[in-house]
Formats: C-alpha cells, sequence, structure tokens
C-alpha cells in the first residue's frame, strides 16, 4: 500500500513537470492557431522576411492594413517578420532550412548561384517571363537578367543604385575650416589630392585620426576591379571588369598601386594606426569628427544631400555597375504556395499602397506628409520614439524604394536623380556573370582564410607591401587559387560567349 | 622568531591575493569608467581610469529610446532565469540521485550516456529542426528555457559526485529500515542535506539561463520574447555585422550612421553585469560551502 | 527467480526519477545526433536531411587543404595544452593559498572578486583588451607607454600567443580554482594536525596531503578536458584578436577557420564533418585516457 502511494507521488512529479513543459510549448500552440485563425477561410498566409535595424513595433498594424489590399488584389495575405541586422545571416539560414517559416525572403550578402546549387531557391523564371513588365517597369532588365543563374530567374534585385564609385566621404566642417573648396561634385579626385588634404588636417587636429576604414578593418571593399559577386576577391577582372581575363587579386595592377600608395600614407600616420582591429564604420568616425575622411563605396548622385549633411563626397572613379552581390528578393524552394508568393512578390514590389506602408507604416501615427509629398515624422514624434522607421533609416530594404514617398532627409525627386545616375554608369563587362564557387568549394574554403590573413592589413598599408604580397601570393597558390581562377575564368568565357 | 615568520608569510599571502584580485577587478572597472567617459575625451586621451570629461551619453542612448524594451528585456531575462533554474535543478537532481546509488543496475550504462552529450552534438541545424517543426518553440517563452540549457552533462556529474562523497550508505540503509521509500529518502534526507550543494549549481544554472543569448538568437524573432542580453547582444552583434565585408558587398553599410559607438558597447557590458554582481553575493554564501563538499569527485 | 524480479521492481522508483531527464537529453542532444550524417551528405534544402545525396568523406577535405592545415590544429592542440597544465596549475596554486587566509571575511571577499572575470562575456572581454591594446588611445602605449616605443600589439603575432594565454587564464582560474578550493576544505584537518605534529613543513603538507586529496578532481576535470582538445573557445580566438588578419598565424584555430571558410558558402555539410571529426578524435582520446586511468587507478575512471 505504501508503495503505491510512493508511485503515485512520483507519477505525479513526473507529471507536473511534464505539465510545465507542455505548458511553456502550449503557447506555441496557442500563437499559432492564432495565426491560422487570422489567415483563415482558405486564405493563403505567405511569410515574408527582411531585415531591418529600424523600429517595427508598429508592424501588426501594417500588416492588417497592407492584409486588406491583398486579400481584395490577390487573395492572400501575408506574415512579415523583420530580422535585426546582427541575426540577420544566423536566423536566415535556419529559416531556410525550416518548413512554413520563409516565402519570400530578401538576400543580402549570400551568393545567389551558391543558394540555387542547394536547392534554397524557387526557380521563378515562367513567373518572371509572363509578367515582366511588373518589373521591367521599374528597373533596367540587365539589372534583373545579371542576377540569373544558368540563365533561369531566381531572384529580383532591390530597386536601389545599380552603380557604385569608390570615394572619400570628408567631415564638412573641417574641410571648410581648412578653407577646402569641395563644392565641385562633378570632380574626379586623384589619390594625391586627397594626400594633400589629409596631410592638412592632421597637421591642424593632431588629435583626429586622418583616415580611417570604410567598415572594420578593411580601408575600401572595391575599386576599379570586378570581382564577379565574389566576397572574397579571389581572382579579378582589371579595368572595370572590361578585359575579359580573371587575374588573382596579387597581380591586379590598381590593387597593388593603391596598397604601395596606402604603404606610405599608413607610414606618414594619414592612415589610423590601428586599422585592423577597428570595429567602428567610418560613419561613425567621420560625422561625428573623430576622423577627417575615409573611403567608401556607394551610389552617389551628384546634388541630392541636403545642407545639412555633415560630410562631402569626393568621386574617385566615374560610377561603374559592376556585377557584385545585391539585394535580392527570392522565393524559398520549400514554399507551399509557390503562384501566391509571387503574386506576393509582385504586389510588393508594384503597389504603391503597399509600398508605402511597409515603408513609413501608418499615416498620422508613423508619418505625415510635408507640402512637397515627403514623409515626415507627425508632430511630437522622433526616429527614437516612432514605432515604425523603416522608410527613414533603412527604405532600401524593401524591394521597390523608388514608388514611396521621399524622405523628407532628401531632395524632392531623389530617386530620379538616382536613376539618372545609374543611367551615366559605365557598365562592367563581366556585370551578369556571378561566379559560383561551388565546383572548387574546397579550394575557396581554404583560399578564404588566406585572403583573410592579407587582405586587409596589405590594402591599409599596416605591412609592407611587397614583402606580404609575395607571401600572400605564395599562400594563395598553395591553398590552390590557380584552380579557382581558372574555374572563374571558364565560368566568365561562358558568360562573354552567350552574351 | 617563528612568530615573526608566520606574520611575515601571512603578509605575502595576503599581497600575492590582493595582486591577484587586483589582476582580475582592474579591467572590469575601466569598462565602467569607459562607460562614463565622455567620447571625444576617449579618443584623444584615451582609455584611463580618471577620465578629464564624465559623461553618461551611453546609458541615455540606450535607456532613452530603447528605455523600455531594456526594462522588459529585465522582465524576461528574470522569468526565464527563475523558472528555467527551478525546473533545471528538479530535474538534475532527479537524475543524479539514482545515478549515485552504487548498488543501481545498469548505472555505469547511465553515467556513460549522460557523459557522451558533453563529447558530441548534432550540429545547430538538426536542433533547429526539430525544436521548431516537432515542437514549435520558435517565438514562445518555451524557446529561452528549454533548448540546451534544461540539463546539462557537467551538472549531472557535480551532482552525483555530491551525493556519492557526502551522503553515508548507512544513512540511506536506517532509512530504508524505517520503511522510507526512495521518494521520501529523496525529499527528507538527501535534499535537505544537499541544500549548499543545490545553491551552488543553482547559481550556476541562474548564471547559464541569465548570461544566455543563443536560443534567442535562434529561436526568437518576436521582440516581445528578447531578453536583456539578446537585446544587449543584438546591439553589439549590428556593428559586427555592419562592418563585415558582407554588409559592404551589398551596399547596406551606405547608411549606418546611428551606430552604437565605444562608450555605448562598454555600458551594453555594465548593464548586463550589474544584476549578477548584485545577486551574486547572495550566492556566494552557499556556493563555496557547496562545492567544498560536491567537489566534482572529492 | 522471485528475487531476482523483485530487486528489479525495488528500483523502479529509482528509473522513474530518471525519466524525465533521460527524455530531455534523448531529445534534446541524442536525436539531434541524427545530424552528425549531414557530415557525409551534400546538404541539400530543399530535400532535407534525409533525402538530401551521400558525398563519401569529400566534406572533410576542405580541412587539410593549404598550408594553414597543421597550423590551426598545432594551435588548436597547443593552446589547449598549455591551458589545461597552466590552468590547472593556477587554479590549484590560487586554491592553496585561499584555504591559508585565516580571516573569513577577507576569504570571502578574495573569493568573489576572482570569479568576476569567469562572469564577463567574450565579447566584452574583446572591448577590454582592445582598451588595453589599442595602438592610439590604448592603455599601455597611451598612460603606460606615453607613447613613446608605442607597441603595435594587433600587428604582431609574436605576443599574442601569451596575450590569449594570460586572457584565457584570467577568464577561468577562478571558476577552477573555487571548485578546487572547495576539495581542499574538506579534507580531513587530523591529516594535517598529524603531519605538523611530525614537524612537516607547510610546503611538505602540501605535497604530501593536498595534492594527493586534490587528485580524483584534477583527474576527472582533465579527462573531461582532454575529450574537447580538438575545440576551442571560438570567442577567444576569434573575437579578442578582433579577428585580425596578420596574427592569424597564431591565432587561427580548427574552429575559427570553419568559420572563415564557410562564412560565405553557409555549407552545413562541412561544418557538420568538422564537427564530427573534432568530437570523434577528442572522443578517442578520452576514451583511451579513460582507459590508463581504469588500469592504474581505477576508483578515478570517468565510466
Amino acid at each position: 500500500m505504501q508503495k503505491m502511494r510512493n508511485w503515485r507521488k512520483i507519477i505525479v512529479g513526473c507529471m507536473s513537470i511534464m505539465m510545465v513543459a507542455s505548458m511553456l510549448t502550449g503557447c506555441s500552440n496557442s500563437a499559432e492557431t492564432k495565426n491560422k485563425g487570422k489567415g483563415s477561410g482558405d486564405v493563403p498566409v505567405i511569410q515574408v522576411v527582411m531585415p531591418s535595424g529600424a523600429n517595427t513595433d508598429n508592424t501588426p498594424a501594417v500588416q492588417d492594413a497592407i492584409n486588406e489590399i491583398l486579400a481584395e488584389k490577390i487573395g492572400a495575405r501575408i506574415n512579415i517578420t523583420w530580422l535585426g541586422w546582427g541575426a540577420y545571416s544566423n536566423q536566415m539560414n535556419l529559416m531556410l532550412t525550416g518548413e512554413d517559416e520563409a516565402d519570400v525572403v530578401m538576400l543580402a550578402g549570400y551568393p545567389i548561384s551558391t543558394l540555387v546549387n542547394n536547392g534554397v531557391l524557387l526557380d521563378i523564371t515562367d513567373y518572371y517571363e509572363s509578367d515582366k513588365e511588373a518589373f521591367t517597369n521599374y528597373v533596367d532588365p540587365v539589372y534583373i537578367d545579371s542576377e540569373r543563374v544558368n540563365g533561369k530567374v531566381y531572384v529580383v534585385p532591390n530597386n536601389n543604385n545599380f552603380s557604385s564609385e569608390a570615394c572619400v566621404m570628408v567631415n564638412r566642417k573641417m574641410a571648410d575650416d581648412l578653407g577646402l573648396d569641395l563644392s565641385d561634385e562633378e570632380k574626379i579626385w586623384t589619390l594625391d589630392e586627397i594626400h594633400d588634404m589629409a596631410a592638412m588636417a592632421v597637421k591642424k587636429y593632431p588629435d583626429i585620426y586622418g583616415i580611417v576604414p570604410q567598415n572594420g578593418s578593411l580601408l575600401l571593399t572595391g575599386y576599379t576591379w570586378d570581382t564577379m559577386a565574389d566576397p572574397k576577391s579571389l581572382g579579378v577582372v582589371e579595368d572595370y571588369g572590361n578585359t575579359g581575363k580573371v587575374v588573382s587579386i596579387t597581380d591586379c595592377k590598381d590593387f597593388i598601386d593603391f596598397a604601395t600608395t596606402m604603404r606610405e600614407w599608413y607610414k606618414g600616420g594619414l592612415i589610423m594606426q590601428d586599422c585592423l582591429s577597428n570595429t567602428e564604420a567610418w560613419s561613425g568616425l567621420v560625422t561625428t569628427g573623430k576622423a577627417f575622411c575615409a573611403f567608401n563605396n556607394g551610389g552617389y548622385p551628384n546634388g541630392t544631400f541636403n545642407e545639412e549633411s555633415t560630410y562631402y563626397t569626393l568621386s574617385l572613379m566615374q560610377n561603374c555597375s559592376f556585377s557584385t552581390s545585391r539585394m535580392t528578393y527570392a522565393i524559398v524552394g520549400n514554399t507551399k504556395h509557390p503562384d501566391v508568393a509571387f503574386q506576393v512578390l509582385k504586389e510588393l514590389y508594384t503597389n504603391a499602397d503597399v509600398a508605402n506602408l511597409l515603408a513609413w507604416g501608418m499615416e498620422g501615427t508613423n508619418y505625415v506628409l510635408d507640402e512637397e509629398g515627403r514623409a515626415e515624422n507627425p508632430d511630437g514624434i522622433t526616429d527614437q520614439n516612432n514605432t515604425y522607421t523603416v522608410g527613414s533609416i533603412n527604405a532600401w530594404v524593401l524591394p521597390n524604394m523608388q514608388i514611396t514617398y521621399d524622405d523628407d532627409a532628401t531632395i524632392s525627386g531623389f530617386y530620379k536623380a538616382l536613376k539618372e545616375y545609374d543611367n551615366n554608369a559605365n557598365i562592367s563587362g563581366t556585370l551578369g556573370c556571378v561566379f559560383d564557387s561551388t565546383p572548387v568549394s574546397d579550394e575557396y574554403a581554404a583560399c578564404s582564410n588566406v585572403i583573410d590573413k592579407y587582405l586587409a592589413s596589405i590594402m591599409c598599408g599596416a605591412v609592407d607591401t611587397q614583402e606580404t604580397l609575395a607571401v600572400f601570393k605564395k599562400e594563395l597558390q598553395a591553398a590552390g587559387e590557380d584552380k579557382i581562377i581558372a574555374e572563374k575564368q571558364r565560368q566568365l568565357d561562358e558568360f562573354l560567349a552567350n552574351k | 622568531m617563528n612568530m615573526k615568520k608566520m606574520k611575515y608569510a601571512t603578509v605575502i599571502l595576503h599581497l600575492a591575493l590582493i595582486i591577484l584580485c587586483f589582476i582580475c577587478i582592474v579591467p572590469f572597472l575601466l569598462i565602467v569608467v569607459s562607460s562614463f567617459t565622455d567620447e571625444t575625451t576617449l579618443m584623444i586621451n584615451g582609455y584611463s581610469f580618471f577620465p578629464e570629461k564624465l559623461s553618461t551619453y551611453a546609458y541615455t542612448y540606450i535607456l532613452g529610446g530603447g528605455g523600455v524594451k531594456v526594462l522588459h528585456g529585465y522582465v524576461v531575462s528574470i522569468g526565464v532565469t527563475l523558472i528555467g533554474t527551478a525546473t533545471s535543478i528538479i530535474l538534475t537532481i532527479l537524475f543524479a540521485y539514482p545515478l549515485s546509488r552504487r548498488d543501481l543496475p545498469l548505472r555505469n550504462i547511465f553515467a556513460f550516456f549522460v557523459f557522451f552529450t558533453m563529447l558530441f552534438n548534432g550540429g545547430l541545424v538538426p536542433s533547429y529542426m526539430m525544436w521548431t517543426k516537432v515542437f514549435h518553440i520558435k517565438n514562445t517563452f518555451g524557446a529561452l528555457l528549454v533548448p540546451n540549457l534544461l540539463l546539462n552533462a557537467f551538472y549531472i556529474i557535480m551532482m552525483r559526485t555530491y551525493f556519492t562523497t557526502t551522503i553515508p550508505t548507512e544513512l540511506l540503509e536506517a532509512v530504508k529500515i524505517d520503511g522510507g521509500s526512495e521518494v521520501t529518502t529523496l525529499s527528507k534526507v538527501i535534499i535537505p542535506l544537499a541544500k549548499p550543494m543545490i545553491s551552488t549549481l543553482a547559481f550556476m544554472i541562474g548564471l547559464g539561463y541569465w548570461n544566455d543569448w543563443m536560443n534567442g538568437l535562434y529561436y526568437v524573432t518576436d521582440s516581445k520574447y528578447f531578453s536583456v542580453q539578446n537585446i544587449l547582444n543584438r546591439m553589439l552583434s549590428d556593428v559586427q555585422f555592419l562592418s563585415s565585408a558582407a554588409a559592404t558587398q551589398s551596399g547596406i553599410s551606405s547608411v549606418t550612421s546611428n551606430l552604437p559607438t565605444t562608450g555605448v558597447r562598454m555600458s551594453v557590458a555594465v548593464i548586463g553585469l550589474l544584476p549578477i554582481l548584485m545577486a551574486y553575493p547572495f550566492f556566494q554564501k552557499y556556493l563555496v560551502k557547496g562545492i567544498m563538499i560536491g567537489g566534482v569527485k572529492g | 527467480m522471485p528475487h531476482k524480479k523483485n530487486k528489479w521492481r525495488r528500483y523502479i522508483p529509482l528509473y522513474m526519477m530518471m525519466l524525465p531527464g533521460t527524455i530531455y537529453l534523448i531529445i534534446n542532444n541524442y536525436i539531434p545526433m541524427g545530424g552528425l550524417v549531414l557530415a557525409f551528405k551534400k546538404f541539400n534544402y530543399s530535400l532535407g536531411m534525409i533525402k538530401s545525396p551521400w558525398n563519401g568523406l569529400s566534406n572533410f577535405k576542405f580541412l587539410f587543404i593549404g598550408a594553414d592545415a597543421w597550423k590551426m590544429i598545432r594551435n588548436t592542440l597547443g593552446y589547449n595544452f598549455v591551458f589545461i597544465v597552466l590552468g590547472t596549475t593556477l587554479a590549484i596554486i590560487v586554491a592553496i593559498l585561499l584555504n591559508e587566509v585565516a580571516g573569513r571575511k577577507a576569504r570571502k571577499l578574495y573569493q568573489t572578486i576572482i570569479l568576476v572575470p569567469y562572469l564577463i562575456s567574450t565579447v566584452i572581454v574583446s572591448y577590454i583588451v582592445y582598451a588595453f591594446l589599442s595602438q592610439d588611445n590604448g592603455f599601455i602605449n597611451h598612460t603606460l607607454l606615453r607613447g613613446e616605443n608605442a607597441i603595435s600589439w594587433y600587428t604582431s603575432p609574436k605576443y599574442w600567443p601569451f596575450i590569449l594565454t594570460f586572457v584565457q587564464l584570467w577568464k577561468s582560474f577562478g571558476y577552477s580554482s573555487i571548485i578546487y578550493f572547495a576539495t581542499i576544505i574538506g579534507i580531513d584537518p587530523t591529516y594535517y594536525e598529524a603531519a605538523s605534529i611530525d614537524g612537516a613543513g607547510k610546503l611538505k603538507q602540501v605535497v604530501s596531503i593536498t595534492l594527493p586529496c586534490l587528485k580524483p578532481t584534477i583527474i576527472t576535470l582533465t579527462l573531461l578536458s582532454i575529450g574537447r582538445v580538438f575545440y576551442s573557445d571560438f570567442g577567444l580566438f576569434y573575437q579578442i584578436p578582433m579577428g585580425a588578419g596578420t596574427l592569424l598565424d597564431v591565432t587561427q584555430t580548427i574552429d575559427t577557420y570553419v568559420y572563415r571558410a564557410l562564412l560565405v558558402s553557409n555549407d552545413v555539410g562541412r561544418a557538420a564533418a568538422a564537427g564530427f571529426l573534432q568530437s570523434l578524435l577528442g572522443f578517442i582520446l578520452v576514451y583511451g585516457a579513460n582507459l590508463m586511468v581504469n588500469k592504474i587507478d581505477k576508483e578515478n575512471a570517468l565510466f
């Protein structure tokens, strides 16, 4: 009898533990049924996953408003998930392995061809071909085609700037104090001119950095060579991608020249001596006056900055449409509703009402329009306490920011200027040829480590250029760089032959 | 003579320990001071223990805009830590006690079963698939509580060792002769005797829950369930991502002006650490007492 | 026969107690181990884990290409060896010192303070290290050296084996010395009294009483660390040196290599392969070591 009672006690104990456990998992079930309940009535719910660094607390209201439009128009609803930038790659990788977690996703920093090879993405060629205008009305088809893999469409690029340039961002106040005239926006500046300015600045302000890296330890992420969208620069095509020949970065003339110059600058104390362990972005250092200037890469149409901008942008080259890894939208391969997902993607891209909701949130609460039709914070609301700031913080994560209202921080017609800028760009000879590293992935893995070891330090001049280049080259070859370059060349040749 | 020598030795002993403590505490003080140092001063004068100009900018940055979020994060963290620690300690005791019984058949197999989990793991992707597809824990409170943290092999081994070495077999036998069942043995005899060890492990488990940001990173996208470490870690990892080459390649970095600065990162550390340091003396009372008798295999 | 049945029944409550934990370990630890098959597969997201095609051993190949392969293995094993030896020694010394402190309050204060580094997360530690070593405004260069002969820490690999060892010891010695300290306290004081009467000095007492009593703890902790000797603390080797490329020769370990190699491709199969190899080699080592312990000193074997 006694034993029986103990038994019962144990069972009760175990049961209570399991109850705690099921209570915890129970939360999820109820949350899920709630979600499903919302999308009931056979309306498919498409999971849209996007990264953002903005405040997105008001997303439920925005989502409801969007769903009202979508339910009527295409008979679908969406469920938006925002991922913080720091968590983005971790969570996106995991969500792609799951089912029902993501249908329409924004991809940033992913090599598309690798994703295609791993079966992550849905082939949307047929959808795209049958509905081409929806996208080509906004984006030059050259850029959509440039993201094709094996001739098929898997992604559509965000409608941002498609060309970029290497440039120098200079602290406005310091430049003015030094009496420098930097107002000529058409001018292409030489490195010597930059050197003289930086030297003046360091002399006048001994406590600041002259030149800081663009980001982290990398002084400049791209210049006149084209990497074929390879983030590790294993094999580059010189002269804006127009030589048709893939060479090692260690043989790239512009790279060597740049590095040699930077070595001189570094020794002269113009470049942040700590740049290899730097973890701050240029913007944090230049705009706050901790540094005089920084190299940068980006799309900078002339005359679009407001008066109160804290820095000048000095072009180092004509902007060029490189073959680079862009931010794109894609549909996940294991989606249950491919048709609807594509319809949703199309709406996000073309429907200005949806796009404005996605960018600016609820009118009145999150934004109001000024007399020029630009979105601004309502009275008493700041970027800090606004519950939805995607548009003002990073409108460029959206599929098509160019159909949304202008930001009151830029001039009206900013997006037009951006298009103009792209139209005047050089076109890289490799545009549309995206390197797929899968056939040489072992060598690629090994060489990636060598690149991490030397590229940043050579570029910022922290080590002896010639000496380190020789070691760099030797180690790259030991890790199988020749094989990667041969493969890259093969892919480029094939691409050029089909062009 | 001997007295003098003893005194001499005592001085050296304390001197050695004071130097050691100094080495431990000084870097921490440097973070605290830097978090209150004016950014420009930090730039120009470098890191220093006696900055010329103080500033609370870093704290107003964190608590000003996202103050409510940090506060909410504290609530989530405290909830997870309390519930998690309680559940975990119960599971640990229930597993360790039978394992400590030398007469238990298959005892070694179970011991190996536990130890093996310390060596091999299947990796993140399979765990993620299982927890999200089978157990649907994504974006729930359970996501912060259940994966990985609920039961730890190391703690089971410590607990078992404590039981085997401190609880005399004769005592167990005496209870049995009195007609006590295993449950009464555990609740009336073992647990009271093991109080110091339980509080020790509770502290370590609690620390694990408090400091954990991985579960939040992998299983939570809904800000409702962000713990304070998640919020702080996101601030830091946002910076790291945005300064990585991947970000610049896709042009993300072009608009990143309001990234947390050095001072903010330092204050992030202080805000995450403070509650532990405050709770520590409370646990510390039992901590050493607990391990004292438990050891690992004492 | 009835006797035996009776015996089993007696243990049923004990097994029932272990049931929840067993279920949890099976779910949390053992089921995902099935994912280790990914090490031998070419993982395809749309096909999933089971249907993805087999890939032989080719997922392991990337670990052994290039000049860095042996460096990272050397670093991983070398650092772990140093950490085990120095870490254990330091922890025992501190534990013995703590034991000699007479005042309870002072002792408690020391114990609290030496645990502080253990509580600070690695990312934050990396900022602390940076605060000390930064070339332009670091504490050492700026305040101690006053800008003269400033050392460029983050470009000089020769300092880093010492820096990393120091940081690792700094961060972990408090925790392990408290464990040893606890064991020392548990030693029967009559041993020391007897030794004292025999005229043994402090040092002699440590050698002949304290150390032998610590042996089981040392063995268990060392066996546990041997099992993880092919792993490294990612934060220590990646974040503390701020990922600086010039330091890679002395900071690259298997874990940081895998991270860098797979960052772009996000290759699940290769990551699983690396983890599998690290676990397997560690398992073989710890199994061998445990076998040896079993032969010499059966009482202290792990299993």
